[in-house]
């Protein structure tokens, strides 16, 4: 996957563009980051779904708080 | 990451015995490698045996060596040297120059003869050695691809790694299912797939905690499982259909080429009646399908108002009697009028005591307020009701100017068909076994196209109801949710979650459409920087449904008479715009890229693609045809190659081993 580049740029301010909830948008940005981390390393599926649960779990938080 | 081609080196790679290195000096305006060699001596496997140590695929096979019957990875002539249980490999280094450093990345695979000399072999092997550091890691096996992906990613390889052939075809068959595919694999929307996947597993995930909870929510949670798998089941079959619509496609347009191209000059200026009958069909199909919409919306719109029509008429004429009588009262807001009283004052600065008659009067009129508001509504209505007269009046002329139109495009239309009709008839009277069996075959596939067409309409309608259905399902289980306080985390995770998915549907095909907009502007800015006519073409477009069109300076569409050369450059603009889209810098090699291109086409490529790449590292696998015997494009390409990147292949002479050297080293 091609980091920094004008085609990542143009899906981020697509995203933003459409996304009216800062807080999704915060996650959105998170969730990618993740899947960038991740990419093309065999991480099981249940271990991917467990991050996710996390970092969800903690975007209602902070917006409990 | 950036990365260049420093050396390649093979060992008993195909034709190649023994171990053949071939060593680039990458230079940003020198950026051009030579390797000519001629038909079937071994350019096609330089270029398979960069894309088997990086990807483990070769372009031009389809089978790998667990294939029994095909020519085996490992040199034949090696093999065929070996004894019973002796053993030997083939493998293949690539030293890849990247702005993190060097790296060295290597396949091998083994093979041999087994006790009773049959030939047998192994999965082939990738390592890859790459600076993490100060020092150098060795990572092997398939999971090591990943580090690969890195630099250019697999999906996006036969951009870069291109087969002349392939390119040429690529636009003269053409398929706007093949555009598609390559503007939706340069989107790199890969990283959005996998995020909107993983929030469908975290929603099953979640959902599956609270079955249990009710038997409401379980009764949802099974419904909502139903209609999950209806729809993923929609989507395979779209996507086979569409699969198979794009083959029938580019097996029609290779059909009228045929009939278009035939010697006999009436079929083909049949054939070329048909194409441009059959594109002014399509058109008037929109059109008519258009207008027939207008209409009916339209009436949907006016049809109540008809039907009212008596009584309408009969409001307006009491509206316009009250007006008359003058019953409507003005316009005064209550608030003005309640200000005043409690201010005691009024607007011209007299004082307002209780008992004055200025008071009096406007007390009284503060007590008709209600009636006035009643006006506000009188007004709106009149003029409403003035509207929809006017509309009723118009209906009869509306109505029967839509339908002339309409009637003149049925019978356009229907006109269209005969013609069709009659070239169909007129192509099968000259009674030609050929001719009738292009002709059957293109029926064919008319009829297949068009079910094809009508099965991915009824799959969209069936998945835009399921969809409805599993909306209707999360609110139902948002309802039920909502009945207990100890699930609030968990339906604000959902609903978090869902409107993330949400934002990742509406997003798709906006951010599809504007990466095909930069591909359409880019190929454009290419092709006429390549394309040598310079002014017989206008633009180059590809629109929303993929459909690529060269413009010509006289306005008409040339995509189906452009000539090999011209179709090469539109093929080397599009990939251009999808490599620098891309944003992977890694070097571009083309095998055969001159070849059943004229002279001036290939004065033009030479001259024009090592500059327009940019410094990009260029391998050129060339037959002596292309270039040692043409003087103009060796002249051309002087200019960016050196001497140390200008290789040749000799072959045996049992053409059964090949050798790179440096031209002039031989």
């Amino acid at each position: 996957m091609a980091e920094e580049y004008e085609i990542n740029a143009l899906i981020m301010h697509t995203l933003e563009e459409y996304c009216k909830d800062p807080r999704a948008m915060k996650l959105i940005g998170e969730l990618l980051q993740y899947e960038l981390d991740i990419w093309n390393r065999k991480i099981k599926s249940a271990e991917i779904v467990d991050q996710y649960n996390v970092m969800v779990g903690k975007a209602v938080r902070d917006e409990q708080e | 990451m950036k990365f260049a081609i420093s050396s390649i080196e093979m060992t008993n790679y195909r034709q190649y015995k023994g171990t053949q290195k071939l060593r680039f000096t990458t230079d940003k305006s020198k950026n051009v490698t030579i390797i000519s060699g001629r038909n079937g001596s071994g350019k096609s496997n330089i270029l398979n045996a960069i894309t088997w140590c990086l990807y483990g695929k070769e372009i031009h096979k389809k089978y790998d060596l667990v294939d029994a019957d095909s020519m085996p990875i490992i040199n034949s002539s090696e093999l065929e040297s070996l004894q019973n249980d002796e053993r030997s490999f083939a493998e293949v280094k690539i030293h890849l120059e990247t702005d993190a450093g060097d790296w060295l990345v290597s396949r091998r695979t083994e093979g041999g003869k087994d006790d009773s000399g049959e030939l047998w072999f192994s999965e082939s092997k990738l390592t890859v050695i790459h600076p993490v550091g100060n020092q150098d890691k060795i990572d092997t096996g398939e999971g090591t691809k990943r580090l690969i992906n890195n630099i250019l990613p697999d999906a996006l390889e036969s951009f870069f790694f291109i087969d002349g052939e392939q390119l040429r075809e690529f636009f003269r068959v053409r398929s706007p299912e093949k555009v598609a595919d390559a503007v939706d694999t340069v989107s790199q929307l890969e990283l959005v797939y996998k995020a909107s996947e993983h929030l469908d597993l975290l929603e099953k995930d979640l959902q599956r905690s609270i079955i249990a909870a009710t038997p409401q929510l379980e009764k949802n949670h099974k419904q909502t499982e139903f209609v999950r798998s209806q729809i993923a089941q929609f989507k395979e079959r779209a996507s086979d259909i569409k699969r198979d619509r794009g083959s029938d496609t580019a097996a029609l347009t290779a059909v009228n080429e045929y009939l278009r191209g035939h010697n006999l000059e009436r079929v083909s200026t049949l054939q070329y009646k048909r194409e441009l009958l059959e594109k002014e069909k399509a058109e008037q199909t929109q059109a008519n399908s258009d207008s027939v919409l207008l209409r009916n919306q339209y009436l949907v719109k006016v049809a109540p108002f008809i039907f009212l029509k008596a009584p309408i008429e009969k409001t307006y004429a009491l509206i316009m009697e009250s007006v008359d009588k003058g019953e409507l009262p003005s316009k005064i807001k209550e608030i003005f009028v309640r200000e005043l009283i409690e201010e005691g004052r009024c607007i011209c600065g007299n004082e307002l005591s209780s008992d004055s008659d200025a008071t009096a009067t406007l007390v009284a009129f503060s007590k008709h307020l209600s009636l006035s508001e009643l006006s506000d509504v009188a007004i709106v209505g009149k003029t409403t009701i003035e509207e929809i007269l006017s509309e009723i009046q118009e209906f009869p002329q509306r109505i029967e100017s839509m339908s002339i139109k309409i009637d003149k495009q049925e019978s356009r239309l229907e006109e269209i068909r005969r013609d069709l009709d009659q070239i169909r008839d007129d192509l099968l009277g000259f009674d030609l076994e050929e001719i009738n069996r292009y002709e059957a075959r293109r029926e064919e596939l008319t009829t297949r196209i068009a079910e094809h067409n009508l099965l991915l309409a009824e799959l969209d309608k069936k998945m835009r109801e399921a969809q409805q259905i599993l909306d209707d399902c999360r609110k139902q289980e948002s309802i039920e949710l909502a009945k207990h306080p100890k699930y609030d985390t968990l339906k604000r995770k959902l609903a978090l979650l869902r409107e993330i998915q949400n934002v990742f549907a509406k997003t798709e095909s906006i951010i599809k459409g504007r990466i095909r907009q930069r591909v359409e502007q880019k190929t454009r800015d290419n092709f006429l920087t390549l394309i040598r006519k310079e002014g017989a073409f206008q633009n180059v477009t590809i629109s929303d449904d993929y459909t690529v069109k060269v413009q010509h300076a006289h306005g008409f569409n040339v995509i189906n008479d452009l000539s090999a050369g011209e179709y090469m450059i539109l093929g080397l603009a599009f990939m251009s715009a999808l490599t620098s889209i891309s944003g992977f810098q890694a070097p571009v090699i083309i095998d055969t890229p001159l070849a059943k291109i004229d002279d001036i086409h290939r004065d033009y490529i030479t001259t024009q693609l090592p500059h327009f790449l940019d410094g990009t590292q260029l391998i050129l696998l060339v037959t002596p045809t292309e270039y040692d015997n043409d003087k103009k494009v060796k002249d051309n390409l002087s200019h960016y190659l050196l001497p140390s990147n200008d290789y040749m292949i000799h072959e045996n002479e049992t053409f059964t081993i090949s050798e790179v050297t440096q031209r002039g080293n031989a």
